[in-house]
């Protein structure tokens, strides 16, 4: 597989978890607002192990998380104070962007564990991303509602050995 | 006639998009309670009265597989309506799970009309006023 493939597949993917879960707008990178100096950006990440294992992780504004956390519960955005619940739903919502990427990735036979979701420093995700153009990695950018979100997956194997069966 | 249900899911986020979505529904609901793994729900399930779980599969401590056959090791749980809302998207651990008699699937992102349509499919017709119109002759 290419990694040009993988990185559309983790766009289309996020694109739609963010849509159907986080009813929020979602468009390519290009869109969104480059500049995020100010904001606090958590990142989160979730261990798989499989047919293959890996890392993926997400990075995106404090701001956004609060307004998919109010979007989830159906809420106003003010009745979301406290970070806590915002980097929930970034959590969440990787969650499901990776149960969705690795079967569309693996194809729909593929038996994979996925770990529970977590904080990680954002010093770690810068880390990853600067490994994003490894063999064994891939990322891609979106823009939600206008702010810039990374996703990167990172595998136990080079790219092209993984087959969609 | 209310409801009661049970929520497992280790994201508390998940867990309240569930309840706000049932309130929402028009479900006549008693009672929403709610546990973060599997261990919780079985505790909660021997203290009380649950027409319908709602479980995820991947969660710490107790998952939802080890859930569902501990419930089916025990006369008054083994007809316990389980639905399970997951992300998981092996065919085979699906199957697997369909196997265990759960009574639907429901994979995640998901919206508020599936999770009504489910609850309807699964417990039945209600009127306006809360009744269970399969019973009303």
């Amino acid at each position: 597989m290419k990694q040009e493939t993988i990185r559309q597949l983790i766009f289309k993917v996020a694109r739609d978890v963010f849509e159907k879960a986080a009813f929020a707008l979602t468009e390519q990178a290009a869109e969104a607002d480059e500049s995020m100096e100010g904001h606090l950006m958590p990142a989160v990440s979730l261990n798989f192990e499989g047919p293959f294992m890996g890392v993926m992780a997400m990075i995106a504004p404090l701001e956004l998380g609060k307004m998919t956390a109010a979007n989830m519960l159906g809420v106003d955005e003010e009745d979301i104070q406290d970070a806590g619940s915002a980097l929930d739903a970034l959590c969440e919502l990787l969650n499901i962007v990776c149960g969705n990427f690795l079967p569309a990735l693996a194809g729909s036979k593929a038996e994979f564990r996925i770990g529970a979701p977590a904080a990680m420093a954002p010093e770690a995700f810068q880390l990853m991303i600067e490994t994003a153009d490894n063999a064994n990695a891939a990322a891609s950018q979106l823009a939600v509602e206008g702010y810039l979100v990374r996703i990167v997956a990172v595998f136990g194997v080079p790219i092209e050995d993984i087959a969609n069966d | 006639m209310a409801f009661n249900f049970l929520i497992v899911d280790d994201s508390v986020i998940i867990r309240s998009m569930l309840v706000k979505t049932l309130q929402a529904s028009g479900v006549p609901t008693n009672e929403v309670f709610q546990a973060g793994n599997g261990q919780e729900a079985l505790d909660t399930l021997a203290a009380n009265w649950v027409d319908m779980v709602f479980a995820d599969i991947n969660m710490p401590i107790m998952d939802g597989v080890e859930m569902i056959e501990n419930m089916q090791k025990e006369e008054v749980f083994r007809g316990l309506p389980v639905v399970v809302v997951s992300t998981e998207g092996s065919e085979t651990k699906i199957e697997r799970l369909w196997n265990k008699g759960i009574r639907a699937f429901i994979r995640k992102p998901f919206t508020p009309e599936i999770i009504r349509d489910i609850v309807q499919d699964v417990l039945g017709e209600w009127d306006e006023t809360g009744n269970d119109t399969a019973t009303d002759f």
